[in-house]
């Protein structure tokens, strides 16, 4: 198993970017009418490897309440 | 420098004492038909389509940007009783687009903001640690046990091939006895949560597991939430199967832009 930090930084990457609309072409998608950038996500889940930032474990949101 | 409007979450009102945003960019309110948007700016240069999709490749430029998102979300998720939390890299031109779409959508906002009222979003895996040995399926399987005293009882040349049989059904039953994990798990999540939401499984991750699930969940009912999962450990133990639980998370899932965005 994944050591808890980079766990939590992958669940969180996860979690802020598994919602992405793939776009392409055009720089501005319109959501509801609106002008929108959208992020395109299906890049990241195989690019979240051995992610490393000083500030992650003191602002990890997640418990991992697995005693293991 | 130009810069593009970065939205972090859509609440109900302007909340005081929010950390830095991304890039230590102070997060500004835009505020519309009862809804507030915090927003911070950040610079074209990172935040435009093109490069955007570039950066997130990059773990060392996403991750403390994520980390950011995420505080602002956590602080106005910890202070609000309803929080529509945006995914990263939700980005606009000017904050009169913001305002443009908490107008044009604050119906579906306002919807979204009720369902999720009082509740927090968590992440229930339940991971295949190892393939079940032959007698652990046994266990679990009245079928093969019923087969087993058949084979004890029977004569050596039909033993034999009941003995053949007998491993054929074990692999089926290894299978079905995850989909049975599964069900169960999931089951047990749709009776306690608000709703469930069920993630597709990456075709090619190292650890795939069996089941992923995004649960929204009152926070009064957080404890018998914990008294559950101890439970479902206990029915699929170590080290065969691993619960695992991520939580409270802002409704990232639940409560983002509306689905038909």
């Amino acid at each position: 198993m994944m050591p808890d930090d980079e766990l939590t930084l992958l669940e969180l990457t996860d979690r802020l970017l598994n919602r992405g609309v793939v776009i392409s072409g055009e720089a501005v998608v319109s959501v509801g009418g609106v002008d929108l950038i959208y992020l395109g996500l299906n890049v990241v889940l195989t690019a979240v490897e051995n992610l490393r930032t000083p500030r992650e474990r003191e602002t990890a949101p997640t418990r991992d309440h697995n005693p293991a | 420098m130009s810069t593009l409007v970065y939205l972090y979450a859509v609440v109900s009102q302007p909340l005081a004492d929010t950390p830095m945003g991304i890039d230590d960019q102070p997060i500004r309110w835009v505020v519309a038909n009862g809804l507030a948007a915090a927003v911070s700016d950040v610079s074209a240069k990172d935040f435009e389509e093109e490069p955007l999709n570039a950066h997130v490749k990059d773990m060392a430029w996403l991750g403390p940007r994520a980390v950011a998102h995420q505080e602002v979300n956590a602080r106005l998720f910890e202070s609000s009783a309803a929080i529509l939390p945006l995914a990263f890299g939700t980005v606009f031109r000017d904050d009169d687009r913001v305002r443009q779409l908490l107008t044009e959508q604050s119906q579906q906002f306002a919807a979204r903001i009720a369902k999720v009222r009082g509740c927090a979003e968590w992440v229930v895996a339940l991971h295949l640690l190892r393939e079940p040995s032959p007698e652990d399926v046994v266990a679990d399987s009245p079928m093969l046990q019923s087969l087993r005293s058949q084979i004890a009882e029977s004569s050596p040349g039909r033993a034999h091939l009941l003995q053949r049989q007998m491993a054929t059904l074990t692999r089926d039953e290894a299978r079905r006895i995850q989909a049975d994990a599964v069900a169960h798990v999931l089951h047990a999540l749709r009776a306690i949560g608000v709703d469930v939401y069920q993630e597709p499984l990456p075709s090619d991750a190292v650890e795939r597991p069996l089941l992923r699930a995004s649960v929204l969940l009152a926070r009064d009912a957080e404890a018998r939430f914990m008294d559950e999962m101890d439970r479902l450990r206990r029915r699929w133990p170590e080290p065969t199967y691993r619960l695992l639980l991520t939580g409270p998370w802002p409704p990232y899932r639940f409560g983002g832009l509306p689905d038909d965005a």
